[in-house]
């Protein structure tokens, strides 16, 4: 899929802004990569994961999961996802091209 | 701190269960352990299972009964150890968001080994990456036999550990929307959650493969020039995502600062 390489991207931000406070370089790229690492259990124990179910999981109410959630959501970012990926899906078919 | 201690518990919810698994699963010589009555389903499931954990009457019979206090409570209900008796030898190890060390050592006094940490799930495995904040003995032998441990002495890089803690949520929210968007295209619902979930767990069983894994350049092997992962990436580089991602990560950062 198209979007694999945005999803290090994610985690490049996480680690440069982990360096921008001070942890070193291989720290931040290790935990990082620990705390993504650590999900992939969840990715493997289902059949077919339920995603928004696991947002949710992830997200009590007021909490730190919950407010980066929303805020990515009002931002628009998983629109723009939606956007990206329709883009690419027209380019691979030559719909409405 | 040798491994005799015995290790208490207050707040016994899903990451107190994993440390517990962790600690006695499939293990020879496994630790005492006692747990706080609160969360009693779990408390008498892992107390059920493993013969060295017991079910303490109350959060102070956990206290009394420990060398080594693990602190798994919500924010909100943490201010009860401020109603305990401590003793000065014992350490006490706090897995609470947003609560500093000076206020645990408030409450905890006259115990003065105090420190703060992030458990994530894979500890349940022995696998995990535990930040403690300030490096203390007993956090490190503690989280050392669930995986590692990484001592971070800066109070400002641990409080933004715990800001990216903030962060798995989005992820799943960004595998949700590739899964309605495929479902969107036809795609049954069961199909594409597999097929998105495998294509997550190919990546994660990657990145868990490489040892100092650099972003940028997993980032670029995925990215093949004028590929669709290169145009999905820009896009979102140009509608402002991953600003918006740094933004909420400060704003996480300046709600966690204690």
């Amino acid at each position: 899929m198209g979007t694999v390489a945005p999803f290090f991207e994610y985690l490049r931000v996480l680690s440069d802004f982990l360096v921008g406070r001070g942890l070193a370089p291989a720290d931040a790229q290790q935990i990082v990569s620990a705390t993504f690492t650590g999900l992939l259990e969840s990715l493997q124990s289902h059949e077919s994961p339920d995603f928004a179910e696991m947002v949710k999981e992830h997200a009590p109410p007021g909490g730190g999961n919950d407010q980066l959630t929303s805020l990515m959501r009002e931002a628009g970012v998983f629109d723009a996802m939606t956007h990206a990926v329709e883009e690419v899906h027209r380019r691979l078919t030559g719909a409405g091209s | 701190v040798t491994s005799a201690a015995t290790y208490g518990v207050l707040g016994v919810g899903s990451i107190a269960r994993a440390i517990v698994n962790g600690l006695c699963d499939g293990i020879p010589d496994p630790p005492r352990i006692a747990l706080s009555p609160r969360g009693a389903a779990v408390s008498a499931e892992l107390a059920g299972r493993y013969p060295t954990v017991a079910v303490a009457a109350d959060n102070q019979a956990v206290v009394d009964a420990s060398d080594v206090v693990l602190v798994c409570l919500r924010k909100a209900d943490a201010a009860l150890l401020g109603e305990l008796t401590w003793r000065p030898e014992q350490a006490v190890v706090s897995a609470v968001a947003g609560v500093g060390v000076a206020q645990l050592s408030e409450w905890v006094a006259p115990a003065t080994r105090v420190c703060r940490s992030v458990p994530m799930p894979p500890v349940a495995d022995r696998a995990g990456l535990t930040a403690v904040h300030p490096p203390l003995a007993e956090a490190r032998t503690l989280f050392d036999r669930l995986g590692s441990t990484l001592e971070v002495g800066d109070v400002v890089a641990y409080e933004a550990l715990s800001a990216t803690s903030a962060t798995l949520a989005g992820f799943f929210e960004y595998l949700s929307t590739q899964t309605d968007w495929l479902e969107a295209r036809g795609i049954a619902s069961a199909d594409a959650r597999r097929y998105v979930a495998a294509t997550f767990a190919g990546a994660l069983t990657s990145l868990k493969a490489v040892d100092g894994p650099d972003f940028a350049e997993l980032a670029a092997e995925y990215a093949t020039p004028g590929g669709v992962n290169e145009q999905v990436a820009r896009d979102l580089r140009e509608h402002g995502s991953f600003d918006v991602l740094r933004d909420g990560l400060d704003r996480a950062l300046r709600r966690l600062a204690t």
